[in-house]
């Protein structure tokens, strides 16, 4: 069986390990899709478990370079050089002001807008390995994960009844009863 | 007119199921319902018949005896449900809070993941005794939890209750050792169970044995109740010889890993070489592994991954439909893993069938002690493939002498071993049982 974990952010990387391993002694085929290597180390995270990084947190919003021009350079270097006069403390305080308005507006943009990308990227790769892999069972690791899968996985259900989906790997129904 | 006595029994497997338990469940009841008993029937929802185990057959329904009343007791699928969209609220939002709630119920409410269909069981018991009382309670296993809800129906309700062990619950029949490790609450519920039940009934008398040296307590109630033939399903009509076609060697059942199937391959392909039976086929009708997702591994492990010429896997065949898979062949083959444990149902039919056995399996098996005694069964000396071939060569000569005398000889020996005939001594037990309570 094709066992696809899907943990986005690496979060609870201890029973990640502990499941991926577990998946494969029990002679599963195991991919996981996390966000990088570096959010399970220290983990020793089993040999056999194929890894697909999503490396979302490489991307980040590139502003506009007139944006950042005209709207973070020009103004404080105004403020910063009116401020070497008399009117000092109204540059400090216009400055301040500014900083607290207009640049923490286009920061917290700038994040919205990278929080955005990392999503896509990672809303996509999910979706991509899924396709990719056909797994049998997609084990949603993480509340992180349902958010990843929550756009195609009813559809993929609905094509493919006999696919699991769990939030654990764990010991299900066992053929032999009866 | 004297009042019926109640029968409440305990049976998750039970029609429209067509697990491969089911027919002893039904047998009991109908055998029960015959010898007028008044028969209530608690089993597990029609949901995990479709939907889990995909083992539904309507048409068993109709075989059940219709004074007997069956009523569809609910459950929680913790275990089985695979897909996240139909969790519980709690277990959608607190996935982990609901593992740890169901784990600490197995270790502290009682071990057996259909412990909630057991609950349930208890709580419609008890509902309908109070409507109308019951003089009896047995249980059937698996599941296990049908233990624990006769258990606790009987300590609630003062009546006496009966466990029908159908496979062993702590002892791994195929590899004779324990099934849990000695902490494990499986054994204080199987001791506290064994000591309060009016008897327990086991399927051969290896395992009431095993039970009896594990329980001495409570050694002297256990009785063995064999699993027995059914004749709706297996026809014991004489078999028509046919001398000109190949004949055909048949193994009807599940095939794995344990099963010695190396030396019944060399042993057929050592004697349809040596031209004993011409043209003889070897037959296999059954699932491949318990699992569908392992069967294409096991395939493989077992060499049955290429064409082997004459040797054909003819695939599963649904119970009702076995008379079927009997009747196109000639020579049955009885492989098994060999335990001392293990009847296995099948060596009834077989020798209902009134045909030729030959038998691949170690000595020591439990069905040995039933075969002894069948005319047409042949015994390899051992599972070197030479002396498998020796003795599939002379249980095809006699398939193919078809005497008929011998045939006769056969059938009336297996018709000690149909289910009625293996439930009658229980049902004067339970009978004497409720008669001495009632006064």
């Amino acid at each position: 069986m094709n066992v696809l974990f899907v943990a986005p952010s690496g979060a609870r990387a201890k029973a990640l390990a502990t499941e991926t391993r577990r998946a494969a002694d029990a002679g599963h085929r195991v991919l996981l899709v996390a966000e990088s290597e570096a959010k399970l180390a220290g983990h020793d995270l089993d040999g056999r478990v194929e890894t697909h990084w999503i490396g979302s947190s490489a991307v980040s919003y590139t502003e506009p370079a007139a944006t950042r021009f005209f709207r973070r350079k020009v103004p404080l270097g105004l403020l910063r050089r009116v401020g070497r006069g008399p009117l000092r403390r109204r540059a400090r305080k216009a400055a301040k002001h500014y900083r607290a308005t207009v640049i923490a507006g286009l920061d917290a943009d700038k994040k919205t807008r990278t929080q955005r990308l990392r999503r896509d990227r990672r809303d996509a790769v999910v979706r991509e390995q899924v396709q990719r892999w056909a797994p049998d069972w997609v084990v949603l690791h993480e509340p992180l994960a349902v958010e990843a899968v929550a756009g195609f996985l009813p559809a993929l259900i609905a094509e493919r009844p006999a696919l699991r989906t769990t939030y654990a790997f764990e010991e299900l129904w066992d053929e032999t009863d009866g | 007119m004297a009042e019926r006595p109640r029968l409440l029994y305990l049976a998750f497997f039970f029609p429209p199921s067509r697990a491969s338990g089911v027919f002893r469940a039904r047998a009991t009841a109908n055998y029960f319902a015959e010898q007028g008993w008044d028969v209530t029937v608690l089993r597990g929802p029609d949901r995990f018949f479709d939907e889990i185990t995909g083992a539904r057959d309507d048409a068993m329904t109709a075989t059940v005896d219709p004074r007997i009343e069956v009523a569809e007791v609910e459950m929680d699928y913790f275990r089985w449900e695979t897909d996240v969209r139909r969790y519980g609220r709690f277990r959608g939002n607190f996935p982990a809070a609901a593992r740890n709630w169901f784990n600490w119920k197995q270790d502290h409410v009682f071990p057996d993941k259909y412990q909630g269909w057991g609950v349930n069981a208890l709580r419609e018991g008890l509902r309908r005794h109070r409507r109308r009382p019951f003089d009896l309670i047995v249980a059937t296993g698996n599941p296990f939890a049908s233990f624990g809800s006769a258990w606790a129906l009987s300590k609630l309700t003062r009546r006496p209750f009966v466990v029908d062990y159908r496979d062993a619950w702590t002892l791994n029949q195929f590899e004779n050792a324990d099934m849990f490790p000695p902490e494990h609450p499986a054994w204080k519920w199987e001791r506290r169970i064994l000591g309060s039940a009016a008897a327990s009934l086991h399927v051969n008398d290896a395992l009431r044995g095993w039970h009896a040296r594990k329980y001495p307590e409570a050694a002297d109630r256990m009785q063995v109740v064999l699993n027995g033939w059914d004749p709706d399903v297996v026809s014991d009509e004489p078999p028509a010889a046919d001398e000109d076609r190949p004949l055909s060697f048949s193994f009807v059942g599940t095939l794995t890993h344990v099963q010695p199937i190396g030396s019944l391959l060399d042993g057929y392909r050592i004697m349809t070489e040596r031209d004993a039976h011409a043209g003889a086929r070897l037959d296999f009708y059954g699932h491949i592994g318990f699992f569908a997702n392992t069967e294409d591994e096991l395939r493989a492990q077992l060499g049955l991954d290429e064409e082997i010429p004459g040797v054909t896997i003819r695939g599963p065949v649904p119970k009702p439909a076995i008379a079927t898979a009997y009747a196109a062949s000639d020579v049955l083959v009885f492989m098994t893993g060999g335990s001392k444990y293990v009847t296995t149902g099948k060596v009834f039919e077989y020798m209902a069938t009134g045909k030729p056995i030959v038998s691949v399996h170690e000595k020591g098996c439990a069905a040995e002690e039933l075969l002894r005694d069948y005319p047409l069964w042949f015994e390899p000396e051992s599972l070197d493939p030479e002396h498998v071939a020796a003795a599939m060569a002379d249980a095809g000569d006699a398939a193919r002498k078809a005497d008929p005398d011998t045939a006769a000889q056969a059938r009336e020996y297996a018709q000690s071993f149909t289910r009625y005939a293996a439930l009658r001594p229980f049902e004067q037990w339970s009978r004497d049982l409720v008669a001495k309570r009632k006064g």
